[in-house]
């Protein structure tokens, strides 16, 4: 879990630990750093921001794939809910697919 | 461990029994009988608040907190009220206790809250509603029903968890083995008997139990929807936490097809959830 500087942060990096300012979570760990995301911290003048090394993304990928597929199982079988997870599992594996 | 069923009346002996709740019935009662007075003003409204300096900074904090996100700070109560809506004023009257103790015990579900209150009001603004605001805090004390819960049967609470977990099935449909309803009709019950009003307690209550027919459904369907998305989108959530079913007919209600919920769920993942300060 390498804290880096918001000047080498790129799109797609995961936060891996609660990101407070002034004792408020602004983004949990876990998300995701959008280039907006990006704009807002750096709006803020956060100077560092501890990320998921970038080796471990795949295993986070499938980490993540593999928890939507626990939380949708007691809707597994409805086809209206298996395409709601579809398009959501969809977003972020193209999330991973255009990382920076 | 007491295995009585919970009803109506039960739950409104407890809410009376509680020496806390009925601070809050006592705090909230002048802003209650003034919203229900409809010849009243703002400025009534206001110089009631104002004689509150809890409920004041509090109401301030949260018209100035990421969660509305306005570039101007908000610093009358007058031009809070104006901005917020005399139901969602009355909402947070009663509920700020309880907001704050969900904060503090359950952070999960306040998180959940907070994104709940949040889609309901994208969804709302979506569908054409007038009153939003008001419908984001509905959104935001959806899940009051479970601190209620929390607060009065915590060990019920903890086998309800344990079964829900143990059978793979969503936290409400355990309450409803558990406890004989679940969190949503305890909630809309609380608010009953705090005198709110029924479209707001009818969302509450049947937002796990969906009925197109019901007299609300616009409203209820709003938050029933909100609350998928926000389980649904939470793909980091825990495993435990079931997604439950999204009823078609709420769709429906609010003149979307399947292609409006994808686009809807879509922009749902690009939220950025603001945090609520309370």
């Amino acid at each position: 879990m390498p804290t880096i500087s918001m000047d080498i942060v790129v799109n797609g990096d995961i936060l891996a630990t609660d990101l407070i300012v002034n004792d408020v979570v602004l983004f949990e760990a876990g998300t995701i750093l959008t280039v907006p995301r990006i704009e807002i911290l750096r709006a803020l003048s956060i100077a560092e921001v501890t990320v998921e090394s970038r080796e471990s993304r795949g295993n986070w990928l499938n980490e993540t794939l593999n928890n939507i597929d626990l939380r949708f199982s007691y809707v597994e079988n409805i086809p209206l809910m298996l395409r709601m997870k579809t398009w959501i599992r969809d977003v972020l594996i193209n999330l991973e697919a255009n990382r920076g | 461990m007491d295995e009585t069923p919970i009803d109506r009346a039960t739950l409104k002996k407890l809410l009376a029994s509680k020496p806390n709740f009925a601070n809050v019935r006592d705090t909230a009662a002048p802003i209650l009988a003034i919203t229900a007075n409809p010849n009243a003003t703002i400025h009534e409204l206001a110089a009631v608040i104002e004689q509150d300096p809890e409920l004041t900074a509090r109401l301030l904090k949260i018209v100035n907190s990421g969660f509305y996100g306005l570039r101007n700070k908000v610093e009358s109560i007058h031009h809070t009220i104006v901005l917020l809506g005399w139901n969602a004023i009355k909402m947070i009257a009663i509920g700020s206790s309880i907001l704050t103790r969900m904060c503090t015990t359950d952070r999960r579900l306040f998180n959940h809250s907070v994104r709940t209150a949040q889609i309901a009001r994208f969804i709302a603004t979506e569908a054409s509603f007038y009153k939003v605001e008001e419908i984001a805090v509905v959104g935001l004390l959806h899940d009051f029903g479970a601190v209620i819960l929390s607060l009065f049967f915590p060990e019920r609470c903890v086998q309800a968890r344990k079964l829900a977990t143990d059978n793979g099935i969503p936290l409400h449909l355990a309450e409803r083995s558990i406890f004989g309803v679940d969190h949503g009709e305890v909630g809309g019950w609380t608010l009953e008997a705090w005198n709110m009003p029924e479209n707001i307690t009818e969302s509450v209550s049947r937002h796990h139990s969906f009925d197109s027919k019901s007299y609300h459904a616009r409203k209820t369907a709003v938050i029933h929807v909100a609350d998928v998305f926000a389980l649904a989108a939470n793909y980091r959530g825990p495993s435990w936490e079931k997604v439950p079913e999204l009823a078609g007919e709420s769709l429906e209600v609010l003149g979307f097809d399947e292609n409006d919920l994808k686009d809807l769920l879509l922009t749902v993942m690009k939220m950025r959830f603001d945090p609520l300060i309370i």
